[in-house]
């Protein structure tokens, strides 16, 4: 069964065509990761989902209902944190997940869940006080209140520091572990990377790529940096290369030739530096850095 | 139904904010202070033929006074209750839980309401020992009537309040409509129904004499103001309540729409109405 299906969904405030005809399935157990530059539609999604905006067209299911009109029933089983809320300054830690106990109708008790995120010493604090990222925590503790079956977290991480960043990832890995969906936007494909088992890309409201990250790195091919130590590095080296086919980017770094490259002219780049002359001492490859891939997919030609 | 939840919610808020005894001194004073003035400074013209400061005759004198104070401080405790967190972005923490719109806008409504009773029900009853003290026969129902009748004109104007701060998304937006209404309904009204009744006429006010259809209307038009209704609201149960007869209704053979009566309806109308309006818009715009 699917969690999440969005099926054509369009949405447009005003001129801006925000989503078009977005399609999207995220299976039962799995954590997705949604990412995508800054203004792509991953908030006017997430929003879409939980019915903060209706869309002009298409049709949004999660868990097996209407998002719009069984939007209550959706939210009963569904833990979110959204992106750009604000706390209730004169409320505790504590009073906030017990308003989330009583709006979920659940019986949980605040303090372990409080525990769980890292705010067991602050539960008797009002959260006026409270830093971004404990205010980021506060909310992921409401979104866990009632043991939901899906988890919608839009830009988790913002906020946090590393060390919150990794208990985020842990959370959302043990609740994963039993069974709940999880459904994550980022702007940041490292941050998805080590969690997430398949991730949809989002560009100008479309999705332009849905794939475990292993996928993504292949389609997007030939996506791997020859690095060569050398002795000294000729003046046209970096030109002369360049000049070969397969051949991308070459950046010099004292005595070390960084080169892009697809995988079978990894060899003729090698020859090539040695025809020059240059003794090359060691050489070893490196997998594309994820930002690139990601600029693979979001930076491209219209 | 989680709109309890939301209305504790908003119910602690105040409290923590201080906001309930603040307006709890606010009403005290008020009541202290008002009641003093009818008895002791200005007593109504009734209580110079008879001699005595009766409690209705005390009301009487409150009703007007009450019916500009309540409204400001409903206004004042309620245009940011969705505005305000919509501004804010709390809104999106309290929908993000399994709260429809409905329960939030009731739940809102319930917590507000909850803190001007309490602050004026307490208020009042801190009043009702200077009024004791004050007024030469004291009937504490009366009293308690009065303050019951001021406590749904409060929930009147929370929910006309509640209903704006629906319907914008701006906390200033909410302020200057509810107070707009409310200078409106305190001010102008009269002028408006008598505004349409010349319309109506023609543009003239000749001819219009009572019992004509034109006239009719101006005197529902009249009524349908909610400060009138809680005054005449009040007037009729007091009038009721008062045995001795001073104040005996004269008016019975009117239409039902004219009696004093009517006004509770009235008063109900202006709770639903702007709720249900406030909602209208409210459910279906994009946070």
């Amino acid at each position: 069964m699917a969690a999440i299906e969005l099926d054509g969904v369009e949405k447009s405030f005003g001129d801006v065509r925000a989503l078009r005809g977005l399609d999207l399935d995220v299976q039962d157990g799995e954590i997705f990761g949604f990412l995508g530059p800054n203004g792509a539609g991953k908030s006017t999604t997430i929003n879409v989902l939980l019915d903060f905006i209706r869309p002009d067209s298409g049709s949004v299911r999660v868990l097996g209902r209407d998002a719009r009109d069984d939007s209550v029933a959706v939210r009963e089983r569904t833990g979110v944190l959204p992106e750009g809320f604000d706390v209730y300054e004169r409320l505790t830690a504590r009073e906030h997940v017990q308003f989330a106990i009583d709006s979920k109708g659940a019986d949980d008790d605040p303090y372990p869940i409080l525990e769980r995120v890292g705010l067991a010493d602050a539960a008797g604090r009002k959260a006026g006080g409270f830093s971004t990222g404990m205010r980021q925590r506060l909310a992921l503790a409401m979104a866990l209140v009632g043991d939901p079956e899906l988890l919608v977290l839009d830009e988790p991480s913002s906020g946090l520091d590393p060390n919150g960043a990794r208990e985020l990832r842990e959370i959302v890995e043990s609740e994963a572990a039993n069974g709940t969906t999880v459904f994550f936007s980022s702007h940041i494909l490292g941050q998805v990377e080590a969690v997430c088992d398949r991730v949809g890309i989002i560009r100008e409201g479309e999705l332009v790529a849905v794939d475990t990250i292993d996928g993504l790195r292949e389609n997007v091919g030939g996506g791997s940096t020859l690095v060569v130590e050398v002795d000294s590095v000729p003046d046209d080296a970096a030109h002369r290369l360049k000049s070969l086919d397969g051949i991308g980017e070459v950046t010099v770094d004292g005595t070390t030739l960084r080169i892009t490259c697809e995988d079978d002219v990894k060899m003729d780049a090698v020859q090539e530096l040695e025809g020059l002359g240059v003794d090359v001492s060691d050489f070893s490859t490196e997998e594309a850095p994820l930002e690139d891939l990601f600029a693979a997919y979001t930076e491209g030609d219209e | 139904m989680s709109w309890q939840a939301v209305a504790e919610k908003d119910f602690r808020d105040a409290i923590r904010s201080r906001l309930l005894i603040v307006l709890t001194l606010l009403f005290t004073l008020f009541s202290a202070g008002a009641a003093y003035l009818v008895t002791e400074i200005n007593p109504p013209q009734q209580a110079a033929f008879t001699g005595e400061v009766t409690t209705v005759l005390l009301i009487t004198g409150l009703v007007s006074a009450t019916a500009v104070f309540i409204p400001i401080v409903s206004i004042a405790v309620a245009y940011r209750s969705l505005a305000g967190e919509r501004d804010s972005g709390s809104l999106k923490l309290l929908l993000s839980l399994p709260n429809s719109r409905l329960d939030v806008l009731i739940g809102k409504f319930v917590g507000r309401s909850g803190v001007v009773a309490v602050a004026l029900f307490i208020g009042f009853a801190v009043g009702i020992v200077v009024t004791a003290s004050l007024a030469d026969a004291f009937s504490p129902l009366e009293y308690v009537v009065f303050v019951g009748i001021s406590m749904l004109f409060a929930f009147v104007f929370i929910a006309i309040t509640v209903g704006v701060s629906a319907f914008t998304s701006s906390t200033a937006r909410a302020a200057y409509g509810a107070f707009g209404l409310f200078v409106v309904f305190q001010f102008l009204w009269s002028s408006l129904a008598q505004g349409i009744a010349y319309v109506i006429n023609g543009f003239s006010f000749e001819g219009i004499e009572e019992g004509d259809a034109v006239f009719e209307l101006f005197q529902v038009l009249t009524i349908l103001d909610p400060t009138a209704a809680y005054e005449q609201g009040t007037l009729w149960v007091v009038r009721r309540l008062d045995e001795s007869g001073e104040l005996a209704n004269a008016n019975s053979e009117l239409a039902f729409y004219l009696q004093d009566w009517f006004g509770f309806i009235v008063m109900a109308l202006w709770i639903v109405l702007p709720l249900a309006i406030g909602y209208t818009r409210f459910n279906s715009s994009d946070l």
